[in-house]
């Protein structure tokens, strides 16, 4: 049966929740003047224009209505330009309620559709009343796992029995202690930073009463200050949950948001060890989706669990992956490599089995990218000049543009071309595997790759 | 060459080479395009009133590294190559950075035939792979009209077989 909801509006307070910042700052600098006895212009402006915004985005909200319809969501609206935005529903590769202060403040919450290859925004649904955000991405989930194939391990797929209680079962869980996420942010070069930039402001302003030092203790102050409060908001009570067929990630101090995707769009996972986390039991973890993070690796939009503790992450990735090689099979380049790389020749090091690859690469910032072999979309053999004096080689296994990206770097060409050799083994395999399991899946299911301009 | 062999070790499928007329043509754009530029050059000096001595010099570094890159063109599109096997098409390419690629057919995202002004001229197209990412689009060119036309129905119909979403 096909999900299918009526036509409805967003919450009435959206154009309240859009518009509330410039309103606070208006009204703020209103009073402040008001305080000093005159309104000024700037606090005029600001209220104008948080009117007029009040004005243009209840036309807005008027206008816009959004539905299910069988495999797609539509979402018709418009300031101006009347827009009809249709999201097919196997598409979505990840669903995120997501929540800023302002809309935590009037019981709204936004529900973010990651779409591959779509820009930022245009599937956002902002605002919905709270109940009614969670209702709707229960909904819209639903509809999803309706058109969509299963592609892997979820047994119900396999059997063509519907198991929706294996769904819920979380294979692993783990919530980030308020305590570590503090501990681990004071060990960072942001936190040094601060520290400098309090003793220098302190020491500028008490000892020796010099300007330069208070110039530059501010930006100083401001700029590590503000990275480590975003951290700090971002990562606050921050909990990762692997379920049968889905990942999430909620958590968040003044903007919550609780991000949700599907196992089989999990493009990649990179943990992340930064130089100053070392010999601490910390790390950080981002997860590869398509399409995200390919402009601005830092953007909210990005699934990162701030801080967590290594052996938490290592759980959450065994439960996602399965097992994958271990760091400590993990082969380096030949000692003749250092006449490349000097530097960082060391730090490189990679290895695959017969479903993962995984790299390692950094010394400053040391990243570990998992990459399942079913997902890559080429293999490149790369061979400069003096790599070939060296006989090294480069190979790429190149998955969906984001953070996830497995190398194996400055390799001995020879022992290359065999791994080579397994590895594209492997891969067809896999994506046999993954073909096997999708087509013995449903049958009748949408045949969700679109040749482009082929079918006419 | 480290990577000379077939690239699909349970085929027996070699390197299809290109069209050496890929050659014959860049040769024609390169020659005609330094040529000029050197003619020019040369012509400048000589209005210029420097000595025969260095328009000598420069015409005789001119036509040697014009005659270098003709050189290295063919070079280049000798080591141009497509492999077709089962279920992957593998590309290489480029003599002194040497690569090779290779993109299973169902993940092909659309194949695109061009036809450049000097291409046309000299009957041969280009044939572009697209994956999902960007760093794995890989360029054929050199391809005759009809091998360029039969190599994407066949990538297109290889591709419908395998269908597979992301």
């Amino acid at each position: 049966m096909r999900v299918r909801t009526q036509p409805e509006r967003l919450s009435p307070l959206t154009p309240l929740a859009k518009s509330s910042v410039m309103l606070a700052a208006g009204v703020g600098i209103a009073a402040r003047d008001l305080a000093q006895g005159d309104l000024g212009f700037l606090a005029l402006m600001l209220v104008g224009l948080a009117v007029v915004g009040l004005v243009a985005g209840s036309f807005s909200w008027w206008r816009t209505r959004f539905w299910i319809e069988g495999a797609e969501l539509r979402i018709d609206g418009g300031l101006l330009t009347l827009t009809s935005t249709i999201i097919k529903l196997d598409r979505v590769q990840s669903v995120e309620l997501h929540r800023p202060l302002t809309a935590r403040l009037l019981g709204l919450a936004q529900l973010r559709l990651e779409v591959a290859g779509g820009s930022s925004d245009e599937a956002d649904l902002a605002f919905l009343s709270l109940p009614r955000a969670k209702d709707f991405k229960a909904t819209l989930l639903r509809a999803k796992a309706e058109v969509t194939t299963p592609l892997d391990d979820a047994p119900s797929a396999v059997d063509g029995v519907a198991q929706p209680e294996a769904h819920d079962a979380v294979e692993s869980a783990v919530t980030v202690p308020v305590s570590t996420l503090l501990a681990s942010q004071s060990r960072t070069i942001e936190a040094a930073g601060l520290v400098l930039a309090v003793g220098l402001g302190l020491a500028g302003l008490i000892v020796v009463n010099a300007a330069w030092a208070t110039a530059l203790a501010v930006p100083l102050g401001l700029g590590s200050g503000s990275v480590i409060a975003a951290r700090i908001a971002r990562g606050y009570r921050q909990q990762v949950e692997v379920f049968a067929d889905r990942l999430e990630v909620t958590g968040g101090l003044l903007t919550t948001s609780n991000q949700v995707i599907r196992r089989d769009r999990v493009q990649g996972i990179v943990l992340i060890e930064p130089l100053t986390w070392r010999g601490t039991p910390w790390c950080r973890l981002q997860f590869a989706s398509l399409g995200v993070g390919v402009i601005n690796p830092e953007s909210d939009r990005t699934v990162l669990v701030v801080v967590i503790a290594r052996e938490d992450a290592e759980r959450v990735i065994a439960a996602l992956t399965g097992p994958v090689p271990a760091r400590e099979r993990l082969v380096r380049a030949p000692k003749r490599a250092v006449l490349l790389d000097p530097v960082s020749r060391g730090f490189h090091a990679a290895g695959h089995d017969q479903h993962h690859v995984v790299s390692v690469a950094g010394w400053f910032t040391r990243r570990t990218h998992i990459v399942e072999l079913a997902r890559v979309q080429a293999i490149r053999v790369i061979q400069g000049p003096l790599q070939r004096r060296l006989k090294l080689a480069d190979l790429w296994l190149e998955v969906p543009l984001g953070p996830a990206r497995a190398h194996l770097r400055l390799r001995d060409a020879a022992q290359l071309d065999a791994e080579r050799a397994a590895l594209l083994r492997s891969w067809r395999v896999a994506r046999a595997q993954k073909i096997g399991a999708r087509q013995g899946g449903e049958l009748g299911a949408p045949d969700d790759f679109a040749p482009c301009p082929t079918q006419e | 060459m480290a990577f000379a062999a077939p690239p699909a070790p349970d085929t027996d499928l070699g390197w299809t080479p290109i069209s050496a007329r890929l050659a014959t043509a860049r040769r024609l754009v390169a020659g005609s395009v330094g040529g000029a530029v050197l003619a020019g050059w040369l012509g400048f000096l000589a209005l210029q009133g420097a000595g025969e001595k260095l328009i000598a010099l420069v015409g005789l570094v001119g036509v040697l590294s014009l005659l270098a890159t003709l050189w290295l063109i063919g070079r280049q599109v000798r080591a141009l190559g497509y492999c077709e096997g089962e279920s992957e098409f593998h590309l290489r390419r480029g003599r002194l950075r040497q690569q090779v690629i290779t993109i299973p057919s169902h993940r092909l995202q659309y194949v695109v035939v061009r036809l450049g002004p000097v291409e046309q001229l000299f009957g041969l197209a280009s044939v572009t792979v697209f994956t999902a990412t960007p760093l794995a689009a890989a360029t054929l060119p050199g391809l005759t009209l009809a091998q360029a036309e039969d190599l994407r129905d066949r990538l297109a119909a290889a591709n419908k077989a395998e269908a597979s979403s992301l």
